[in-house]
């Protein structure tokens, strides 16, 4: 694959760990929630 | 072990404990509310910063806006250092006209400077521009560094506070933590190691004759396919050059570990001196050690961060003799040869595979050990050629979450986990609600600390399980057997932790190894501290509990021999039987 594709993927990448992440954040704040 | 070894633990260990106090102190200071002499003074550039930055410095951040903010900025790094990667082709300070490094070595190479990881799957001197080193990578050493700081500072509020809803401002922390800790320490620490011989230049690589010219013979295919050889003179030899003192400075300072080189603190221009090596082993452990103490005077008990370290030396000076221990009686398998492995005044005796003998056994063991127990990653000696058991010990200290000393910040706020789930075990044991520092410990922290705890051990275990099953992770590797399956799961531990190191061996440079070990070091890194972050909330909310008989006290060797034991009780059951099929296997192999 060319290398200009190749980076869009790669930063794709980078877009779906942090999408994780803030996920993981959500997870966290339900955690410690107050009820 | 000879005399020599325990002199050189001893005096690294007396130099250390003496310089801790007075830079954790000064950080208490620095990371203060009030404002005090430290911070009056470098206030001008604080204010002519955030004005240029557009911050409101006593604007207050809960926990999740403290995250966002962390995870944004960092995400940002990540995406300036992959672009700068790609593009230093067209850009100055390419003496050696290097092109752009590719995507999946990029991406590699920028989660890894910015999650204070730096594992390099790439050779400095044949792949960064000068630029790519000091704009990319330097910088990121500088904010990686103090980004673990900041959320150590945050976590910290949240057990001194009372009642709160903030944790401090993410931008503040972060600029002071560059400006008045890493900026200072950097440049005493650089003009030392420059003294010692360390080069910073921004001359082309210089091609010298060598002493004693030579030849090597190289294989290649001839006309059919036929193989020939061919005698290739040796005459000459490049030198690399380069701003190595500033880089090398930061990446013991921040535990990144990055090195200028591709034989990283082995090279003689990245540490050409026993002084210069001492210097290096210092500066990977002073803040982390510091911090500890910062830690102390924040929660207004300076006794709780001398507990924090005194475990964190519990289970780090032991684990450092028996390292050495090791690479002193030598190789096993040599044991029944006859070889002479004595030190002696003619040879430093031992395993001197892979070590520099201008360390020798002591030094190299020793480094191995600060550089694993803290996240640094920088080697000057290869853990590859270490024997099994030698090499077994850097490996489980990555493995025990680098909690002793750990990361710049992340290390003691990956301790303080372990010493929620202890005080929480403490309470089982005694039928007690926990509580620690004064907040009782409910379920809602226990949960972020479990997370916090157990996060890095499942991406190793998981990580290791799906390299071993795939082609693409098992062809990599350069040695069959236990052997072979110690460098795959050093690798990934070391990514999973945040250490950098490598053990060697393993041709990490393909695309397979660059995205698996890029998703372990970003995983490892900010859910981590998002949970850590998400636990210092919930504390600063609560009121604070008065100390009664029932209250397990935290700065007594009780407490302090009970958090090591959770840190290796853990360690163990997660890693004994992965261990069993690398190092421990390799000993049993080589002993019998």
């Amino acid at each position: 694959m060319r290398a200009g594709a190749m980076d869009i993927v790669y930063l794709l990448l980078l877009f779906v760990l942090s999408g994780v992440t803030l996920g993981f954040l959500l997870i966290c704040d339900r955690l410690v929630a107050r009820r | 072990m000879t005399a020599n070894d325990l002199i050189q633990v001893l005096l690294y260990l007396v130099v250390l404990l003496a310089l801790v106090e007075p830079v954790g102190r000064y950080m208490a200071k620095v990371f203060a509310e009030a404002p005090n002499r430290i911070t009056r003074f470098g206030a001008p550039a604080e204010r002519a910063l955030y004005r240029l930055a557009g911050i409101r410095a006593d604007e207050e951040m809960g926990w999740k806006r403290y995250a966002v903010a962390m995870l944004v900025f960092n995400v940002l790094g990540v995406l300036a250092v992959y672009l700068l990667q790609r593009v230093q082709q067209w850009l100055p300070l390419n003496p050696q006209h290097f092109g752009a490094v590719s995507p999946d070595s990029a991406m590699n190479t920028a989660i890894s400077f910015a999650t204070n990881t730096d594992w390099q799957s790439y050779a400095g001197e044949s792949t960064m521009s000068y630029l790519t080193d000091m704009l990319a990578l330097t910088v990121q050493n500088f904010l990686s560094a103090a980004t673990g700081m900041a959320v150590l500072v945050a976590v910290a509020r949240g057990f001194a506070r009372r009642s709160a809803q903030t944790l401090g401002n993410f931008w503040v922390d972060l600029t002071r933590a560059t400006l008045y800790v890493l900026l200072p320490l950097s440049l005493l620490i650089g003009l030392l190691l420059v003294s010692q011989g360390v080069i910073q230049n921004f001359k082309p690589y210089v091609g010298v004759p060598v002493v004693q010219a030579g030849s090597y013979v190289v294989k290649a295919n001839g006309a059919r396919g036929r193989e020939v050889t061919e005698t290739v003179p040796l005459t000459a030899q490049t030198l690399p050059m380069g701003p190595a003192a500033s880089q090398v400075a930061i990446k013991m300072l921040g535990t990144n570990g990055g090195g200028f080189f591709n034989a990283n603190s082995a090279h003689p221009y990245e540490n050409p001196t026993p002084f210069s090596n001492f210097i290096e082993m210092l500066a990977i452990f002073l803040i982390p050690g510091g911090l500890c103490i910062t830690f102390g005077r924040m929660v207004g008990d300076e006794r709780q961060g001398w507990a924090i370290l005194a475990t964190m030396l519990v289970i780090f000076v032991p684990l450092a003799l028996a390292c050495i221990g090791a690479e002193q009686a030598g190789n096993p398998a040599l044991h029944g040869l006859a070889v002479d492995a004595h030190a002696s005044a003619l040879q430093a005796g031992g395993n001197m595979e892979g070590k520099e003998t201008r360390f020798g056994v002591a030094a190299s063991g020793l480094f191995a050990t600060i550089t694993t127990a803290a996240s640094c990653g920088a080697v000057n000696a290869m853990h590859d050629s270490f024997t099994a058991l030698g090499g077994l010990v850097p490996m489980w200290l990555m493995q025990l979450g680098e909690v002793v000393f750990g990361g710049v910040g992340s290390g003691l706020y990956g301790m303080l986990a372990f010493a929620v789930v202890a005080v929480f075990i403490a309470g089982l044991m005694v039928g007690r609600t926990p509580e620690y520092l004064g907040k009782k410990i409910e379920a809602r922290e226990m949960k972020m600390a479990s997370l916090a705890v157990l996060l890095p051990c499942a991406l190793v275990v998981v990580c290791t399980a799906i390299a071993v099953t795939m082609p693409a992770g098992v062809g990599a590797v350069a040695n069959p057997g236990a052997h072979g399956f110690s460098e795959i799961l050093y690798a990934i531990s070391s990514a999973s932790n945040n250490n950098g190191s490598a053990f060697g061996g393993l041709n990490a440079n393909v695309p397979f190894w660059n995205v698996l070990l890029g998703i372990c070091m970003f995983l490892a890194r900010f859910p981590l501290a998002i949970a850590m972050l998400a636990l210092a909330g919930s504390l600063a909310a609560k009121q604070h509990m008065p100390v009664s008989a029932g209250t397990l006290p935290t700065h007594t060797p009780l407490f302090v021999a009970l958090l090591a034991s959770v840190v290796i009780v853990v360690g163990a059951l997660s890693f004994l039987p992965a261990l069993a099929l690398g190092p421990i296997a390799e000993y049993l192999m080589a002993a019998h």
